[in-house]
């Protein structure tokens, strides 16, 4: 009976400390945008569960679905809940809803009324007037002109020129603006060669009206000079303008973020196939701004769905398309992406030598472009190890043979390089299955090293979850960018015969393995310097096995295994 | 069965007189003041875990005050029977405490002393080792059982019976200025305080919810007479003081507190009431109030949060200023006025601009050009009961820093990383076959 009784205390106990709370389930509801939940809050009239609901949709990083504002307006005025409802974080899409703020704003005599602030949290065009005419109930704030007046600058709207030229006046007579004047710095923020004559004649005239001191005049006015004769400084100015168009536009499309995302664990195939249509609305608004930023964008998300199709919905001719957008937008890693889908998952050697080739004409040319390269500039170390790596799978992909040969000292630090600086493009997909450290390049105050060490190598392996390795290791797909990604990881697997296999799984040509496991076989000719060595050269970061207390070590033994069976040597 | 010392006796002083004077010169003190004390001691029979004992619990069965003449005569007048059981007075009564400006407080029990002669002698140490010694005979001395001294912060009445001592030492603890502190006030014996509770009723929602700025705190605006030191005039001055950011804060208004909004050469007039008024953003104020040393509460309602109801309160705090300016001397009514001037300024920030039309001053007048947060506005200056502190005073004096600055560049690192290599990877060669023999 007493059994009876404390079972069903427990199972009671249990079901309660399951149950989400209504903060938890308003946060859920808040995360997906869910228009029917928030519904039913406004009908409880529970501000804090609104608050709730808002922070979800913050986490989600989204703007107010078109069914949630549509319930923010019905219930703007709401005694209980319009207030929480108005100030949710995210930002609102439509004009109704900025009316009804504009009234308030109004109406307001204190500058603690919400709705002050909260109309700016839209990226909506066609307000710049209205707020224009409503700047003129806030004082200069930290900036010296309104809150309103910066956004509408901000966008570059040629309402606000007049008002920042007129305040520039007195933005320079505030002795306590030092460094920097957001009027002069907004209006060179236009992208705009006759909006930077118009402030050169600006300063021309408080000059010689003694507004302005000499010194400050000279190295003002030399200052926009030098913008007016520099065409690069206007392009740039135009890039970021475009960004800012595009983001205002992308914004605009009426997408449900949090949805979009909840679809990567509930039904990865559907992420894929309404990440691609957003991507392809993204890639419209694109074309018609034309920038080079703008591309690299599209193509870095490409990339990424691109990823997320190969390893998480296992669609490789889903993958093969993104990868092949990015490609066309100018992500490097995708060439070499495509590469591995079409060897791995879609055994078809002939496209994927076809590829290698395309990716080896890339590194042997880089694109200039880019400012954060894959393939790094010719003659450095990781320009040199990609071309040889290309160069062996082309030949492993057409003969069979695997990798028996020499490799010098250089490939050998751009293989580290590469590993260690760009594996983080394709290592985010992967989460939170395979942690990825963060202490890489971290130092105490003094100048120590804190990452990179060997302790931080032995810390590491300790939270790398060593019992489960191997069984998420197997479920991943073959591929050399899950073998990037999971380098760490195969190194400190527990059996030096599941090392081996793994390598051989993910490097059929055994050229990466080479790498490896020779690395680990030179330090471990070390003795005792071994430890200095592979701290001092951040091979112990990428191979945190190589620190183990196990005896023998099971990386050693996969090296001597690998190396041995291969009749290879490090010296 | 009661114990002996239970019983009522009766008690009683035949009366005595002696003379004040210099310990040094001997010569005669005149206008010291003396109060002579005959503590009563209650007595407590004990019980299973304590025995038998008498306590000094501030009650005396007599108190005497006398002012020393121009020979530094005094004299204590007879008193009794008086018929008392449960205790008994302190041994060698009257315990005897005198006083005079320069010097050392005088404190004994002269019961065995017949000659009535009393030493004092003249100030020694600094100011404030002064209000210390003052200090200890006000609170009691704690000497071979009992307790020489005033008594002063006991709860009870007596304090009464000796008004020419406590008016001494309120003169001489303004006089001490600073350096008085340790002296206890007036407004420490019982029942004197002036101790208020101003009631902000969701004050405390308003400061949680505040974004940014914090609410403007509450003040008290008092306006006391003040007496020329010669007594030849009285007048009136306002004193306006934070009171504090909460939705239930304590004060207190009395005219015993130091430091007093007074100018030199006058004081306090201690037997006029003063008026206070309060302000608070967001709460209706009140007319003025007379304010007794017995203290009260009040509650301030918050007005609705309403154009009219915000702004017109604001309007009647500018009302209030300008009638204050336009009383008599301007830059003194200016400077009274600083803290309700503040306070406007503050809520003036938090309004749209067109809301400021009628309220707020002008930035470039006389007032509207007054920066800076004025003394009786910063939050260090807290009161408590026993008066005013500042939190910023240091315990000691600190050297000053010959730190000048610290570089933020690293030099090189022997330990920094460095690419993997040193070694290459190739085949291992080929073991050389030795050519059959």
């Amino acid at each position: 009976m007493r059994r009876g009784l404390a079972a069903i205390g427990c199972a009671l106990a249990m079901a309660f400390a399951n149950a989400a709370t209504p903060e938890q389930e308003a946060e859920a509801a808040g995360r997906v945008g869910d228009a029917a939940a928030l519904a039913r809050i406004i009908a409880q009239g529970k501000p804090d569960i609104v608050d709730w609901f808002g922070r979800g949709m913050q986490f989600s990083q989204m703007d107010l679905p078109a069914d949630v504002e549509a319930l923010v307006i019905a219930s703007f005025d709401d005694a209980r809940v319009g207030a929480r409802l108005r100030a949710m974080p995210s930002r609102y899409r439509t004009r109704k809803l900025f009316d009804l703020h504009y009234a308030r704003v109004e109406k307001a005599f204190l500058r603690s009324e919400p709705s002050i602030a909260e109309i700016l949290n839209t990226d909506q065009d066609g307000i710049e007037e209205d707020l224009l005419r409503l700047g003129a109930k806030l004082p200069p704030g930290e900036r010296g002109i309104s809150d309103y007046v910066y956004h509408v600058a901000r966008r570059h709207h040629p309402a606000a020129v007049p008002i920042l030229l007129a305040a520039l006046d007195e933005s320079f007579s505030d002795p306590r603006r030092r460094g920097f004047n957001d009027e002069l710095e907004s209006l060179l923020a236009y992208p705009s060669i006759d909006i930077w004559k118009k402030t050169a004649l600006e300063l021309d005239r408080l000059r010689a009206q003694d507004r302005l001191a000499p010194e400050q005049h000279k190295s003002v006015r030399a200052r926009v000079d030098a913008l007016i004769a520099d065409p690069a400084k206007l392009e740039q100015a135009k890039n970021l303008d475009g960004w800012e168009r595009y983001m205002r536009r992308v914004r605009a499309i009426p997408v449900n973020l949090g949805r979009l995302e909840a679809l990567k664990s509930s039904d990865p195939a559907a992420y894929v196939r309404e990440q691609e249509r957003f991507l392809a609305s993204k890639e419209a608004i694109g074309r018609e701004i034309e920038s080079a930023f703008i591309r690299r964008n599209l193509g870095h998300e490409a990339f990424q769905l691109g990823l997320f199709a190969r390893f998480r919905a296992r669609d490789p001719a889903g993958a093969i398309r993104s990868f092949m957008k990015a490609a066309e937008l100018g992500n490097d890693f995708a060439q070499v992406a495509i590469a591995d889908t079409y060897q791995f998952d879609l055994d078809d050697r002939r496209a994927a030598v076809s590829a290698y080739r395309k990716a080896l004409g890339q590194a042997k040319m880089p694109r200039r472009a880019n400012p954060d390269p894959v393939y790094d500039a010719p003659g450095s170390r990781v320009n040199a190890w990609w071309r040889a790596w290309f160069e062996q799978e082309i030949s492993f992909l057409e003969t069979g043979k695997s990798f028996r040969g020499t490799i010098g000292e250089a490939q050998i630090g751009g293989f580290f390089e590469v590993m260690l600086n760009k594996a983080p493009a394709v290592t985010a997909v992967f989460a939170p299955e395979f942690r990825q450290p963060n202490s890489r390049g971290v130092r105490t105050h003094l100048g120590q090293r804190l990452g990179g060490t060997w302790s931080a190598a032995r810390d590491q392996l300790m939270n790398i979850g060593r019992p489960t390795l191997k069984m998420r290791l197997d479920a991943l797909p073959s591929s050399r960018i899950a073998l990037m990604m999971a380098i760490r990881h195969a190194s400190a697997l527990p059996d030096p015969d599941a090392i081996v296999a793994y390598f051989a799984r993910n490097d059929p040509s055994g050229y990466w393995s080479t790498y490896v496991f020779g690395t680990v076989a030179y330090l471990d000719g070390l003795g005792p310097k071994r430890e200095e060595e592979a701290a001092r050269n951040e091979s112990a970061e990428l191979l945190p096995g190589m620190a183990a207390d196990d005896e023998p070590r099971p990386l050693s033994l996969a090296a001597q295994t690998f190396m041995k069976s291969r009749n290879l040597r490090s010296k | 069965m009661a114990f002996p010392q239970e019983h009522p006796l009766p008690w009683g002083f035949a009366g005595s007189s002696g003379t004040i004077i210099d310990a040094q010169s001997g010569a005669p003190i005149r206008g010291a003041v003396l109060v002579a004390r005959w503590n009563w001691l209650r007595y407590y029979p004990g019980g299973f875990h304590s025995s038998p004992r008498y306590y000094d619990e501030g009650e005396v069965l007599h108190i005497a005050e006398a002012v020393s003449d121009d020979e530094g005569r005094y004299a204590l007048a007879p008193w009794g029977p008086v018929v008392r059981g449960m205790g008994q007075v302190e041994n060698d009564s009257p315990s005897v405490t005198a006083f005079k400006r320069g010097y050392e407080p005088f404190q004994k029990s002269l019961g065995a002393d017949r000659s009535g002669v009393i030493r004092m002698r003249q100030q020694s140490a600094s100011d404030e080792e002064l209000a210390k010694s003052i200090a200890a005979v006000q609170q009691g001395i704690y000497e071979a059982g009992d307790i020489h001294g005033l008594h002063w912060t006991y709860p009870n009445d007596f304090w009464k019976s000796m008004p020419r001592m406590i008016l001494a030492l309120n003169r001489e603890k303004r006089r001490l200025g600073e350096a008085g502190y340790a002296v206890l006030g007036a407004h420490l014996l019982n029942g004197r305080s002036g101790k208020g509770d101003l009631s902000l009723p969701g004050y405390d929602e308003r400061m949680n919810n505040s974004k940014g700025i914090p609410p403007t705190p509450a003040i008290a605006a008092i306006t006391w007479q003040i007496r020329r030191d010669d007594g030849s005039a009285v007048r009136r001055v306002v004193e306006q003081k934070r009171v504090g950011s909460s939705s239930y804060v304590g004060f207190w208004i009395s005219p015993w507190r130091h430091p007093q909004p007074a100018p030199p050469g006058w004081s306090i007039d201690v037997d006029a009431v003063p008026l206070v008024r309060f302000y608070a953003a967001g709460y209706r104020g009140q007319p003025d109030m007379p304010w007794t040393e017995a203290g009260g509460t009040v509650a301030l309602a918050p007005v609705p949060a309403t154009h009219e109801g915000w702004l017109g309160e604001l309007r009647r705090w500018l009302r209030d200023l300008d009638e204050a300016l336009a009383r008599g001397d301007r830059t003194q009514a200016i400077e009274e006025q600083r803290p309700l001037i503040w306070v406007l300024a503050e809520e003036c920030k938090r309004l749209t601009l067109d809301a400021r039309k009628g309220i707020c001053f002008d930035p470039t007048s006389d007032i509207g050009r007054l920066g800076g947060i004025p003394e009786a506005m910063q939050w260090y200056v807290a009161e408590n009961e026993f008066g005013r502190g500042d939190g910023r005073k240091p315990s000691h004096t600190a050297p000053a820093s010959h730190i000048q600055g610290i570089s933020a560049r690293r030099a090189p690192n022997p330990g920094d990383p460095k690419p993997v290599g040193g070694f290459t990877i190739g085949p291992t060669p080929e073991p050389r076959k030795d050519p059959p023999r």
